[in-house]
This record gives structure tokens, sequence and C-alpha cells, in this order.
């Protein structure tokens, strides 16, 4: 009896737990892999009912899909090695000792604890062809002529949005990236200079090999986050002007909450969160954490 | 140590059932009051009431409830005031849920959603009987009307869309107040100019508005075009994809794309853009409905007035905003939620409600009044009434006003499709 609860036990002190994912994670999970199967509008909620594969097919047909998904690539390759490369550009900066570094790095943290949905007002009022600031001082440099809208055309609206999302994310990874730095053992670059290394050599062979796990594992939990976010896109432009900023997070959006076509939408989420796991997967496979340590 | 955690796991279970029980007793007993309540007769009738306000600092709305409580003893009304950018979705949701209000203020075009699920009390019936109803305002009881030829709706509240103006640049650029759409042109292309001496263009005939929302001023410029100033012809089919309607929706796209007489971020414009390149200065004229002439009176004084949207080959045609009342089949006290809601859009307190809010009165016998007869706005309002209509209600308006609209428009405004495609892609949507 006594062996019998020994082994139940820790099953037990999980079960709070596992409850709790499996009621916030695990329903919505399931529900929207079950809701994609159904055609299902509020608008019309007497007409609800199963379709099968159709949503599915659909959405390979749908311009507007392919549009997103090209946008989504755009959206989340430019962001995130943009935000990665200035992050490490920071973070070697800061690991450097000067007067004040505590503060600096305080405040270097400002775009990333500032919420997604200010960001987008603050940028979007930044941008703004009639009397935003960046507008003014480009043609007080006499670098433009006019002034340019830079969210009400679709030659400059993806471009003005990654630079906002690469804004935010810079932060993150200078931080992450700065721990890893200075988990480096630093008999390591003292042997190296010992050795006669250079500063380009001791960078290539000693800090970038031993900030690799930090480096993997912070770029695609940003890759997620970013493929992940409509809050700053929305707000910037609302996915326009035509579907030039539409990333599928944000077709998503648009189709759950403006047409309340809660079926398609979530078929367009799960093959973004397909899309993502193979991503994901891939990483993992071809650069494996293990090895690297 | 095993015997300890024993007991500690006996009491955990212990509480996790008192705890159950617990929950149990609360439900039982919150499940009998409104039971108990539901006998008693003769007694006062309880009515719950949502709405959303403008101005949620306003008091009129409460003060309005209290003399309705204190002059209806058998009735009592509790309002709750919801945001508006929350306000849908919670109605939709405690509706369909079943603990919704029995009565609200509502939008023409949530009606698909909620007569579809049967949840609207058709109010035909009171309506004969109720005595304001024909002071209404002529050719609103039909723009009410559903597909289905009843009246779900008491009309409350009421703007008509018209053109806000500055004066002092109509003088500058020596041109008068435009008659039809071709004059508009011509008054635009004069008032778009270089005012500092920069050799920049720094005013624009036009606010015109490219993003959400812009659906509403561009339908003035389409439907002036098309014979009957109607969505759909007699064969119900729509009137988009005539020749008149792309020729009319070409010159709409052509005042950004060729003669560039409104600001070059108009694609990209809201409503907030577009009243702020009022404001400044950067625009001339933009469309919009009384509720924005205080604001305007503020920062112009008198350098502000008032037209109806110019007319096309067919006439006018603008677009009205509205918001009503209705009663929910829910409710156990229809008679008396009629009442209250036939009450709030009687003579005395649509003129209250009208003074504070600055909305148009639903009713002719308050046009008179001294208040609306002296204020340019509200007579640009009233002009512009005959002409005034809704867009068409169906489950397909929802996406078409909020992205098929703005992504199509705009995409038409960058020359990336032509006013033909554009027609064509709008009006499947409005029809699939």
């Amino acid at each position: 009896m006594q062996k019998h609860w020994s082994k139940l036990i820790p099953y037990i002190l999980v079960a709070p737990a596992f409850i709790l994912m499996l009621l916030v994670v695990g329903y919505p999970i399931l529900n929207s892999i079950y809701m994609s199967f159904l055609d299902y509008t509020l608008f019309k909620p007497k007409d609800i009912k199963f379709v099968g594969l159709a949503n599915y097919l659909k959405v390979l047909s749908d311009p507007i899909f392919r549009e997103s998904l090209l946008n989504t690539v755009l959206w989340v390759v430019f962001g995130v090695f943009f935000q990665f490369l200035f992050g490490l550009i920071l973070a070697l900066l800061l690991n450097r000792k000067f007067k004040g570094r505590g503060i600096v790095r305080s405040v270097i943290l400002i775009p990333w604890v500032t919420p997604g949905v200010l960001i987008g007002l603050m940028w979007r009022w930044m941008y703004d062809g009639n009397y935003g600031v960046i507008n003014d001082i480009l043609s007080k440099l006499h670098i433009i002529d006019n002034f340019i809208p830079w969210l009400s055309s679709s030659d400059t609206s993806m471009a003005s949005v990654i630079i906002t999302i690469i804004w935010q994310g810079i932060p993150f990874f200078a931080i992450m990236l700065l721990a890893g730095l200075q988990a480096i053992p630093q008999e390591l670059y003292e042997s190296a200079y010992v050795d006669g290394a250079g500063s380009w050599h001791t960078f290539w062979h000693i800090t970038l090999p031993m900030l690799k796990p930090t480096i993997l594992i912070s770029t695609l939990l940003r890759i997620i986050w970013v493929a992940n976010s409509v809050d700053v896109i929305y707000i910037m432009t609302g996915g326009g002007p035509g579907y030039s900023t539409h990333t599928l997070s944000v077709y998503t959006y648009i189709k759950a909450q403006k047409a309340l076509d809660f079926g398609y939408s979530a078929t367009l989420a799960i093959y973004l969160t397909v899309m993502l796991a193979s991503v994901a997967f891939v990483y993992f496979k071809n650069l494996n954490l293990k090895e690297v340590r | 140590m095993k015997k300890n955690l024993k007991r500690v796991l006996g009491l955990v279970v212990v509480f996790v059932l008192l705890a159950s029980l617990m929950t149990g007793c609360g439900g039982g007993n919150n499940t009998s009051q409104p039971g108990e309540e539901e006998n008693k007769e003769g007694e006062v009738v309880k009515l719950k009431h949502w709405l959303w306000l403008d101005n949620p600092n306003d008091p009129t709305f409460a003060q309005l409830v209290e003399e309705f409580n204190n002059t209806h003893p058998n009735i009592q009304v509790e309002f709750e005031v919801i945001g508006w950018n929350d306000f849908h979705t919670k109605l939709l949701s405690s509706v369909t849920g079943g603990s919704g209000p029995d009565t609200s203020s509502f939008k023409l075009t949530w009606q698909p959603e909620f007569i579809g699920q049967d949840a609207l009390l058709p109010l035909d019936d009171f309506l004969n009987e109720w005595q304001g109803k024909s002071d209404v305002v002529d050719n609103l009881w039909d723009v009410l009307k559903y597909e289905d030829g009843k009246h779900y709706v008491m009309p409350w509240e009421l703007q008509v869309l018209y053109m806000y103006y500055r004066p002092s640049m109509f003088k500058e650029a020596g041109v008068e107040v435009p008659e039809t759409w071709d004059d508009f042109l011509e008054v635009c292309k004069k008032l778009t100019k270089d005012t500092d001496g920069d050799e920049k263009i720094d005013q624009y005939g036009f606010a015109m508005r490219g993003a959400r929302g812009g659906h509403e001023p561009w339908a003035s410029f389409v439907l002036a075009s098309v014979p009957g100033n109607t969505f759909f012809d007699e064969n119900g089919n729509c009137t988009f994809t005539t020749p008149e309607a792309i020729k009319a929706n070409e010159f709409f796209l052509d005042l950004y794309r060729k003669h560039k007489v409104v600001p070059p971020t108009a694609p990209g414009d809201g409503f907030n853009e577009i009243i702020a390149n009022f404001k400044s200065g950067k625009a001339a004229m933009v469309v919009h409905h009384i509720k924005s002439s205080n604001d305007m009176i503020q920062q112009f004084g008198d350098d502000v007035d008032a037209f109806a949207v110019p007319a096309g080959p067919h006439g006018r045609w603008t677009s009205m905003g509205d918001t009503e009342n209705v009663i929910y089949k829910s409710t156990k006290h229809p008679k008396e939620a009629f009442t209250f809601i036939s009450w709030l859009s009687e003579k005395e307190q649509m003129l209250r409600w009208c003074k504070t809010t600055g909305n148009v009165p639903i009713l002719k016998s308050l046009q008179d009044e001294d208040e609306f007869k002296n204020n340019r706005f509200m007579q640009a309002s009233f002009e512009s009434m005959p002409y005034a209509h809704v867009y068409p209600i169906n489950e397909n308006m929802g996406e078409w006003i909020e992205s098929l609209w703005p992504a199509t428009t705009q995409q038409a405004l960058e020359g990336k499709i032509d006013s033909k495609t554009m027609m064509e892609i709008l009006a499947e949507g409005m029809t699939k």
C-alpha cells in the first residue's frame, strides 16, 4: 500500500498544474483545431456546420493568404536579423567598463518594456505624412524635398513597420547576449591574448562560439514572438495600405475580430502554427544544442 | 515523513470537498433569487438597459432615467454604460448566452446577427399605437425597416453626413460652394496650392478618407451617378459594376491619383487624420456629421460652415449615422420596455437629449425650435435628410466595411488595380 502511494504522489503533485495547463492551453488549442473544420461565422450563429477540409483548401487559393505569407517572411527575417545584429553590437558595448554603465543598461530596456500598442501609436505619429517628426528632420536636412507618406504608401509601409519592430526588439537581444557574454570565462581571453590573437580573432573564435547557445535560444524565441505579434502593425497601418502590411497573424486577427469568421481564422492560425513549428524543428535539428555545448 | 504527507493530502482532499460544497450552496442561492422575483405580481417592474455614451461624463442620460423612474413608479430602469469599443462584443456574447439586458442602444448594422438568432422583438404592434410615430422625419421608417418588412428598432439618435468647409479659404481662392461633383473638382483644384511661398503644396482641397470608415463619403460620389441612387437595382444586381458607377469611382480615385487635390497621405487617413488635416488648415473641405460641429466652432469660430454633399447626374446621396433602442425577446416585460424606449424618443426628452449631445432631432416638430433653426450645421443636416440612407445590412457587411473596402480602395488609389476591378471586388464582397 505504502509503495503504491509513493508511486502516485508525484502524479498527484503535478496534477493541479497539469489540469490548469489542460484548461488554459490544451482546450483552446483543441478547440481551434475543431473550429478550423467548421464554417463558423458569428454573423450566422444558426448556420454553423462541419465542412471538413474546405477551409484548408480555401486558404491555399486565397491571394491575400499568399501576400500575407510573403509579408510574414519579410517581417520575421528582416525584423529578427537586425534586432539581433544591433542587439549584439549593443551587448558588446555594454560589456565594456565605462562610467554610468548601470544607468545605460536600464535605460536601453525602455523600448522592450513599453507596451506594443503604445509603440505603435508613438511611431505612427513619428511617421505621419503631414506632421511627423521623421519627415520634418529629413526635410530640414534636405534629404527629402516633399514629405513622404511612410505608412500610407505600400512602397514604404512594410519597411516602416519593420524598423519599428527592430527598435522594440534590440534591448531583448542586448540583455540576453550581455548575460551570455558575462558567462564567458575571462581566462579564455587572457590565454588568447598571450597567444597573440587580435580582437577580431578573439571575437570570431571565442566570443561567438561561446555565445551560440544564447543566440540560438533568443533568436528562436524572437522569431516566434515576432511572427505572432499583431499589435504594432495593427495599430500603425491596420494591415494596409491595401494588403501591404498584412502578416499571417494580422490577417488571422482581422478575420476573427472584424469578419467574425472564426472557422477560417482558426485555419489560418493553424497554418501559421505548423509553419512556426517546422521552423523550430529544423532549427533544433540542424544546430544541435548539445553539440554546441 | 510518509505519514505526514498522507495527512496533508487528506486535509487537501477535505478542503477541496468543502470548497465544492460551498460553491454548490452559492449556486443554489443565486439561481433561486430571480424565480422569487418573478412570482410577485403587480409589483414594480425592473428593467436593465445598456448603452454607450459618446461623452461618458455627460449626466443627461442619468437625469432622464431618474425622471422616468419618478414619473413611472411601476417601472424602475437600471442602466449600465459600457464603452463603445467593447459594446458590440459584450452585447452579442451576453445575448447569445442568455444574460443580456431587457433593452439597449443599438446600431442598425447589427440586425442580422441578432435577428438571425431570434433575439430582437419586432416593434410594429407597439409602434402603431405610439402617438409619436407620425412625427418622426419622413423617410426614416423606410430606412429602418428590416429586409423582412418589420421594424425591430426605435429611432433615437441621428446624424447625417455633409461637407464642412472654410469660408476664408474659399474667398481667398475665389470659389463658391460647389453644387455638383464637377464643380467640386474645379473648387478643389483652386484650393490646392502653396500658401507660404516655398514652392511646396501645403493646402489641399479635400480631406479624403481612404482608411476605415471612408466608405461613407465615398458612396456619395458613386451613388450620385447611379440611377435611383441605390446599391442594388430592381433585379437585385449590385450597381457598382455599371459603367456609370465605375466612372464615378474613377473620378473619386483621380482626386488622389491624377489631380492630387487631396493630401498625399489620403490612402492611410482615417477619422483622426482627416479631422486633423481640416483643423490644421491642410485641407479646405471634409465630410463629417453634426457631432464635429462644436469642436469646429471652438477652433474656427465663424470661419467654418457647411453645405450638403454635391450632386451627380442622378441627384444626391449621403450617409446616415444612427443609434436606436431595441427590446430583446428574452425580456419578461415587453410592454414596460417599450414604454421606456418610446419615452426616450418623445418630444421633451428628445429636445433635451439633442441639445446636450448635439444629435439631429428625429422629430419634425423639433426642427422649428430656435435652438436648431439658427444652427447652420443643423440646417445642413435637415437639408440632407431626404436623401440620407444607410448601407445595405447583411452578414457580409461587417467584413466589407472593416477590411474589404479600405484594402481594395487603397490598392486602387495606389494604381495597383483599376476602377473596374475595384468595383467588381466590392460588388462581389457585398453579394457573396
